[in-house]
């Protein structure tokens, strides 16, 4: 497990780098310059050029932008796997750094996390940052009909709300986003484009096949050609790959204008008849990559010299479209792609999973494993994609939690527990979500696979199988003693190389420590895995929180205000993972408002942290917040109703560590506080000393006396005088009596 | 007791898609359950409606082909009763 983190950008180039390049403008593009004028002529916030599958949006955009020489573009193409929100966002931000670098800096790592919510972590900060920025630029988003998340919807269009002056965005889409543009339309702050305008005229297409194939058509042939494809750019161009190389020009104008088959279908199946049976071999097989470049294309269509391929198929016109400006990688224009897909399932399904593999193959080896992972699952080889996927996660510290969770979720259970990296992910991921019930599954699957992994690697993975064993038992509910001495050796072996490990360790040993002895042993440690979490970038998950909250139990109320502050403006998690981080510092909040006698805003603060700690349904937090707003309160019932919540969540399985002794002087506490009460016999009751307290709770027990003594290490005869005492106090003769009375009195 | 959506068999009711253009003769090869009809000026696709995501995949599929659809219908829900329905 590598931990060569670096920071800054942590997606993965050159795949990345290629969806951010502006298309490329070929020399003999139309260019449109109509077109274009509407397009700089307005200064509205929002363009929307929205058309099917080769309409021309991408020409468009190309001529667009590469007359914007000098103006800031920010250029984003997106693809189907972009419909993720973490990592739209991921995308947007590196392609408006390439402009503004630094831009949102943590945004990162936040987004890494897997159910982040970017709305709250990441978008509005971008905007702030933007507007201090003051730089008009272009922010342009290619193919955004592939979204279809209506979260992401939901954020663009709060983007779109607040963009700051100077600074567009263009929709590139095949269909009509979910945004709410009508606002924009009516105010006169949206230019639209839609097939009707993109259309060719007859005049733009002769010039395209004079210009793009040296086709010259006469006039009635140029209006037939107009008339049948409708304008629509993509059938001119096809019918000009036709038209260059037909022997008779009128007999293909003749048959083409003349015939009801679905033009697409027809120029289609055209261009491939005419294409040698070599290439049709090399499209065909190459339709399944979403990039293209000559090595890989050598391997999965099995030719020598892919480069050469590539760049004669370019230069014939066949719908290759450079993505970038070395004319190393290319992708098929959609449409052509779509259909060459189509094709390939008509006629050779069988072999298309074959395919992917051997582009999986390919990204693994030349250590591209996004990619390689994303053919492995389109392969449908869940083997694969999880060895895949172990590898992937060797590099913990530029682990893409968000895209992990992805993978996760297309995979079974067994693909997952085969390798060990792959087992442990999906246990954090557990964790994370509070399935500990499965979290278990995921840490036993993780250790049966250790075996298998490299001898180099091995410390290092035992150690976060121990870290993960260790704080997966603190969290389900194990002895928080055990936990807290097993951590603290965890992080005091990697303190010395400040690991991630060390990062969780020592923040988990706080935790089990302020559980299990309190406040002042766990200080220190909190404090020490709070900073080395920020300095490793690894999520707070509640440290300072609790930080905060031990300084109010210790009575440091400088330290806890300022802490708990602190821990409030941590980014979050979102409620899809739902580990309430902020909930300790709601509980610090009340306890420093209750010292300073403001009861009413104590407790509302501590029932904040007591209703997302009832959600999260961890006993131990639970009790400990009824505990706490038991003190705000000064009305005896309802302190005694918090306090029972707390006797009983903590007296089943869920009882562990030091809560049990706060239980317990809460309850002496409140014995010593209950009003004193008249019995019908007027028997003027002393209150019952702590300890008769405890023989009392026993003797509602089985146990007999001598087995009391020996539960309370006293002699038989010390518990005989307790009883008597007991007996006297209450008024009563006998072990039931006592009980009953007790039960009036609520003691015990 | 209404029979639930689920309780249908896939099968029970059809979809119909008109695009323009008449289609090559194997269009529908390698799509599960479809077949096609050329009509006068275009094609009819017809299948078995599983489900609406089925619908909505075949309907993206013709898309990102580029292919016009001039219509679709799918079969109204058979009543209650009705001797087509799967019995339960």
């Amino acid at each position: 497990m590598t931990e060569a983190g670096e920071a800054g950008n942590k997606v993965s180039a050159p795949l990345l780098t290629v969806k951010l390049v502006q298309p490329g403008s070929a020399p003999d593009l139309l260019l449109r310059p109509e077109l274009v004028e509407r397009l700089v002529s307005g200064a509205p916030r929002v363009y929307l050029i929205s058309a099917p599958a080769g309409w021309g949006k991408t020409s468009l955009l190309s001529a667009w932008l590469s007359g914007r020489n000098g103006q800031r573009t920010a250029f984003l193409r997106l693809e189907e796997g972009d419909d993720d929100g973490p990592l739209f966002w991921l995308y947007v931000i590196a392609a408006l750094r390439r402009i503004l670098p630094g831009l949102v800096e943590d945004a990162d790592d936040a987004l890494r996390n897997p159910g982040v919510d970017p709305m709250r972590e990441v978008v509005p900060s971008l905007l702030n940052e933007l507007a201090e920025a003051e730089t008009p630029l272009l922010l342009v988003l290619d193919d955004y009909h592939v979204i279809s998340d209506p979260a992401i919807h939901s954020s663009v269009g709060y983007l779109i709300d607040h963009l700051p002056p100077g600074v567009q965005l263009a929709i590139a889409t095949r269909a009509d986003p979910r945004l709410s543009l009508g606002r924009l339309r009516a105010s006169g702050d949206l230019v639209e484009l839609r097939a009707h305008d993109l259309a060719f005229s007859a005049t733009e297409a002769r010039e395209l096949l004079r210009s793009r194939f040296d086709v010259d058509l006469d006039d009635a042939e140029v209006e037939l050609l107009s008339r049948r494809t409708e304008g629509w750019p993509a059938a001119v161009h096809l019918a000009g790959l036709s038209l260059r190389d037909a022997e008779d020009v009128a007999e293909f104008v003749g048959r083409f204008a003349g015939d009801d088959r679905n033009i697409a279908d027809f120029l289609i199946g055209e261009a491939l008849g005419r294409v040698s049976e070599a290439d049709r071999e090399f499209l065909l097989r190459t339709s399944v990559l979403d990039q293209m470049t000559g090595p890989l294309c050598e391997e999965v269509a099995g030719v020598r010299d892919g480069a050469a391929i590539l760049d004669r198929m370019d230069r014939s016109g066949l719908f290759l479209i450079p993505l970038d400006n070395q004319c190393r990688w290319y992708r098929y224009h959609h449409l052509f792609g779509d259909w060459l897909r189509h094709e390939l399932r008509k006629t050779d399904p069988a072999m298309i999973p074959t395919l992917h593999l051997t582009a999986s193959r390919w990204y693994a080896e030349t250590g591209s494993l996004e990619p390689a992972v994303d053919h492995a699952v389109n392969a449908g080889d869940h083997l694969l994609t999880a060895q895949l996927i172990d590898r992937y996660l060797r590099d913990w510290t530029n682990v893409n939690w968000s895209l992990v969770w992805r993978w996760f979720r297309v995979l079974p259970d067994d693909a997952i527990s085969a390798y060990p990296m792959t087992a442990v992910a999906r246990f954090n991921v557990a964790l994370s979500l509070g399935d500990f019930a499965s979290s278990s599954q995921w840490l036993e699957a993780a250790e049966a696979a250790l075996d298998a992994v490299p001898a180099a690697l091995v410390p290092t993975l035992e150690t976060t199988l121990a870290f993960h064993r260790a704080f997966g038992a603190l969290v389900a509910g194990g002895d928080v003693d055990d936990a807290r001495t097993a951590l603290s050796a965890i992080a005091d072996q990697e303190r010395s190389r400040d690991s991630i490990i060390f990062a969780q360790a020592s923040a988990a040993a706080g935790m089990a420590a302020f559980w299990a002895t309190g406040p002042l042993d766990a200080i220190p440690l909190l404090h020490e895995g709070a900073l080395a979490r920020k300095r490793r970038s690894v999520r707070d998950g509640g440290t300072t929180a609790l930080l905060a909250l031990a300084y109010a139990e210790v009575g440091d109320w400088e330290a806890a205000q300022e802490t708990a502050t602190d821990a409030l403006a941590l980014p979050g998690l979102s409620e899809w993972v739902g580990y309430p981080d902020r909930m300790f510092a709601h509980y610090a909040l009340g306890k420093i408002l209750l010292a300073g006698g403001a009861r009413d805003e104590a407790a509302s603060s501590i029932s904040t942290g007591l209703g997302m700690a009832r959600e999260w349904v961890e006993p131990i937090f639970v009790a400990y917040g009824c505990l706490a707003l038991a003190e705000c309160r000064t009305d005896y019932a309802e302190k005694r109703a918090l306090v029972r919540e707390a006797r009983s969540l903590i007296d089943g399985p869920g009882g562990r560590g030091r809560i049990i002794d706060l239980v317990a002087a809460a309850e002496r506490k409140l014995a010593l506080r209950r009003p004193h009460q008249e019995t019908a016999g007027t028997v003027h009751v002393d209150p019952l000393t702590d300890r008769e307290l405890e023989v009392v709770r026993l003797l509602r027990s089985d146990l007999s006396l001598r087995e009391i003594a020996n539960e309370l290490y006293v002699s038989h005869n010390t518990i005989k005088s307790y009883t008597k005492s007991i007996y006297r106090k209450l008024g009563v003769t006998s072990r039931s009596a006592a009980l009953d009375a007790a039960d009036d009195l609520d003691l015990g | 007791m209404e029979p639930s959506h689920h309780d249908r068999r896939p099968g029970d009711r059809r979809f119909r898609i008109w695009v323009h253009g008449r289609l090559d003769d194997d269009f529908c090869r390698g799509l599960s359950d479809i077949e096609q009809e050329t009509i006068p000026a275009g094609t009819l696709l017809s299948g078995a409606l599983f489900d609406q995501s089925q619908l909505h995949g075949t309907l993206d599929l013709l898309r990102s082909l580029g292919i016009e659809v001039v219509r679709f219908e799918v079969d109204p829900a058979a009543q209650h009763g009705n001797d087509k329905e799967t019995s339960r």
